[in-house]
């Protein structure tokens, strides 16, 4: 049996057969794939760009879920905690116990007595608006069963509606007002984290809580990342004397099991230099049993640099 | 069709296979090695302690030196310190570990047939690996030399750079009551006296090939230069030109000569043979030219002079005489040295009252001031290694020899009290 077989006549007059033009589809398409695949969408991208260095301290163990914050930050507790911690250091006068009481009940009571006055007056002020603000409150009524209306007079009853009314948006207000300064807290605390890069040079502790700067969860502590890269800083040993150069730079890749221990490691990128490499890969030997357990088991790519050691004459 | 899905799939999930956090460690938290250096026990013949005891001390000593180890406190040895351990199997790293140390000396001395027997090794603690091991023989007189051995050997191991330690330094000395050329170890024990010419010696360079100097006396009445051989005593005048002979450097083959001659009324820089004959005239200046300085390829030398007003220090093209000047600041720049490696040349320089040392790039780039404080800093000589270098200094009253690392750290006296030293030279190794 013959077989049917598709011929494209090329310009030059040579010949190319349909499984030619078939394979330049599918090599465009999987070509296409491959860049969708690498364009971030779903893989982030590895960024080797110049990167802050932090200190962690390593007797903070690491969190899962790192807070936003310095890892040589202050030990706080994690957000939510921290909101509710404004209000108790609130009471602005020591005096008695009683007198203390009574401050902390006022503020429940206060708003009702203090809004007393602008509720009358407004009924006073404008009588025209009286009768549409009655019509609004009847639709109103069911949003708010506690203010039942009372039939004896209607100005009393708009009063009091009236009070209401303005308790429910001061009330909104300072919920509003709570949330904005919750996020003007995060917002400084990530501006803490983020503007002084590396802590040495910051001269000290700062004021910003125990986090990460990127980080997103509720829990005070840093990243296993981080406290890995402090851990390798500490146990890498080397002098500059022993250097030729400073501009050396090795890339090992290493494999941690859950419970910290080392399972793999690879040098990846040598720096060329003998005497650095070897140093390298001590500084991961003397980690290779971590104090510290992670979720799973866990992979880095760590890169040893010099850039922050000081220049030798 | 089948292969080709299994294809799609694997590319699909490629970028997940693998995935590894990236992390940077931008420097050592260790800026020194934690070493443990023990002290050897005996293995037969029934050695005197004081043999170990010495060759700790010095080799302790060497090591602290070179600013590269942190040495873990001996008191916190554990049981293994007191064992043998020439191979690593009989060796308890894990002792070591726990202690922090990441490399470790042990070894063992015996006395065999009148003869002092040191057997030495540089184990690598996390690998629990022998990195370096020797076998010394000699006299009791020996010890001090076998630890020096032995710390060359370990800097070699460590950074693949032979260490100066068994080397020698050449320096002048008015013991006697006149300026002598003396001979000492790099720690300052043992010095000798060279010369008994009873008049001024000066300036003394090592050859970098055989075992001999050369310098600068008086002993004629007027600056010669000399030559002498240091184990057989053996001494000849090699230039004497009518004026100066004066700060001879052999040039790195060892087969000519710079030196400062004033046989035409001024002082310059002329080029000689080892046996004194003139090859060539390097420098043709009113000025007054001198203390030249060999880089490592021979084809350059540093010097001093005062064409421009102050001395300065000037870099000269030996072929093409073409001269570029590299020090701009203080009163007075003297005695440069070109390193080693030819990255830098130290000098001195009068800044107020005081000489100190500073260093600069061959082409007048990053200079930086090596020393401070009291005392005038001068002569500044090179390691052969290009790690430390020695120089005189009068911080103590009388002037003496001192030694430190390249970067002004690490200064230590050497030379004995009583007299003034001067004029250092750091001998090539031994």
């Amino acid at each position: 049996m013959a077989q049917k077989k598709l011929v494209f006549h090329s310009a030059s007059g040579g010949t190319a057969y349909a499984g030619f033009g078939r394979m330049i589809i599918a090599s465009l398409v999987v070509h296409a794939l491959v860049v969708v695949l690498f364009s971030g969408i779903f893989v982030p991208l590895t960024k080797k760009k110049d990167r802050p260095v932090y200190y962690v301290d390593l007797v903070n163990l690491p969190v899962e879920r790192p807070q936003a914050g310095r890892p040589d930050g202050s030990k706080s507790e994690p957000a939510k905690a921290k909101k509710a911690a404004p209000k108790a250091v609130e009471p602005p006068k020591p005096p008695p116990a009683k007198a203390a009481e009574k401050v902390k009940l006022a503020p429940e009571k206060t708003p009702a007595v203090k809004e007393k006055p602008p509720a009358v007056k407004t009924p006073v002020k404008k009588e025209a608006v009286k009768k549409e603000a009655v019509k609004k409150d009847e639709v109103k009524k069911k949003d708010t069963p506690k203010v039942k209306p009372r039939s004896v007079e209607k100005d009393y009853q708009q009063s009091v509606l009236g009070a209401v009314e303005a308790l429910r948006a001061k009330k909104k207000a300072e919920q509003a007002e709570i949330a904005r300064k919750a996020k003007i807290e995060a917002l400084k605390n990530k501006l803490a984290a983020m503007t002084t890069q590396d802590s040495r040079s910051a001269g000290g502790a700062s004021d910003a809580p125990l986090g990460v700067p990127d980080g997103r969860g509720d829990q005070a502590g840093v990243s296993h990342g981080l406290w890995l890269q402090t851990y390798l800083t500490s146990n890498w040993s080397l002098s500059k004397y022993q250097l030729s150069r400073q501009d050396l730079e090795a890339e090992i890749h290493v494999e941690y099991d859950r419970e910290g221990n080392l399972i793999r490691k690879r040098l990846v990128r040598s720096s060329g230099d003998k005497v650095f490499d070897r140093s390298v890969e001590n500084a991961v030997l003397k980690s290779s049993k971590l104090p510290i357990t992670f979720p799973q088991r866990v992979e880095f790519d760590i890169i040893f640099n010099l850039k922050d050691l000081p220049e030798k004459n | 069709m089948r292969c080709r899905l299994l294809g799609f799939l694997v590319l699909l999930f490629l970028p997940f296979s693998g995935f590894a956090y990236q992390l940077e460690v931008r420097s050592p938290g260790q800026q020194a090695i934690p070493l443990a250096v023990t002290q050897f026990p005996a293995m037969e013949g029934n050695p005197p302690a004081e043999v170990a005891r010495e060759f700790h001390e010095v080799l302790s000593n060497d090591l602290d030196f070179c600013g590269l180890f942190r040495l873990v406190d001996p008191g916190a040895f554990l049981s293994d310190a007191g064992r043998l351990g020439l191979e690593s199997r009989r060796v308890d790293f894990e002792q070591w570990r726990t202690l922090g140390a990441q490399a470790l000396i042990k070894g063992g001395v015996s006395l065999q047939g009148g003869q002092v027997v040191i057997e030495a090794r540089l184990y690598d603690v996390l690998r629990r690996r022998l990195l370096t091991g020797q076998r010394y023989s000699g006299t009791a007189k020996d010890v001090r030399t076998m630890a020096h051995a032995f710390a060359d050997q370990i800097l070699k191991s460590m950074t693949g750079d032979m260490g100066p330690f068994k080397a020698k330094i050449a320096f002048i000395s008015d013991q006697s009551g006149r300026k002598e050329l003396y001979l000492m170890d790099v720690d300052g024990h043992e010095p000798v006296r060279l010369t008994d010419h009873n008049a001024i010696v000066l300036n003394p360079d090592f050859s970098p090939y055989s075992k001999e100097l050369i310098f600068t006396s008086y002993k004629t009445g007027t600056p010669d230069l000399y030559r002498k051989e240091i184990y057989t005593g053996r001494e000849a005048k090699i230039s004497s030109q009518k004026g100066l002979n004066i700060a001879g450097r052999f040039r790195g083959d060892g087969r000519a000569v710079a030196l400062t001659l004033s046989k035409d009324g001024n002082a310059e820089i002329y080029l000689i043979g080892t046996s004194g004959h003139i090859l060539k005239r390097l420098t043709r200046n009113w000025g007054i030219d001198v203390d030249p300085s060999w880089n490592p390829d021979g084809d350059k030398i540093a010097f001093v002079s005062d064409r421009l007003g102050n001395p300065h220090i000037f870099v000269l093209d030996v072929f093409s005489l073409k001269e570029e000047r590299i020090s701009f600041a203080g009163k007075y720049n003297a005695t440069p040295a070109w390193s080693p490696k030819g990255d830098r040349i130290v000098f001195s320089r009068l800044e107020g009252r005081t000489f100190d040392l500073y260093t600069v790039s061959p082409d007048g780039s990053d200079e930086r001031r090596l020393t401070f404080g009291a005392g005038n800093k001068e002569h500044p000589r090179w390691s052969p290694d290009g790690r430390f270098l020695a120089y005189s200094s009068d911080a103590g009253g009388k002037k003496a020899i001192y030694i430190m690392r390249a970067d002004g750290s690490g200064q230590r006296r050497i030379s004995s009290s009583g007299s003034n030293c001067l004029h250092p030279a750091w001998s090539p190794r031994w």
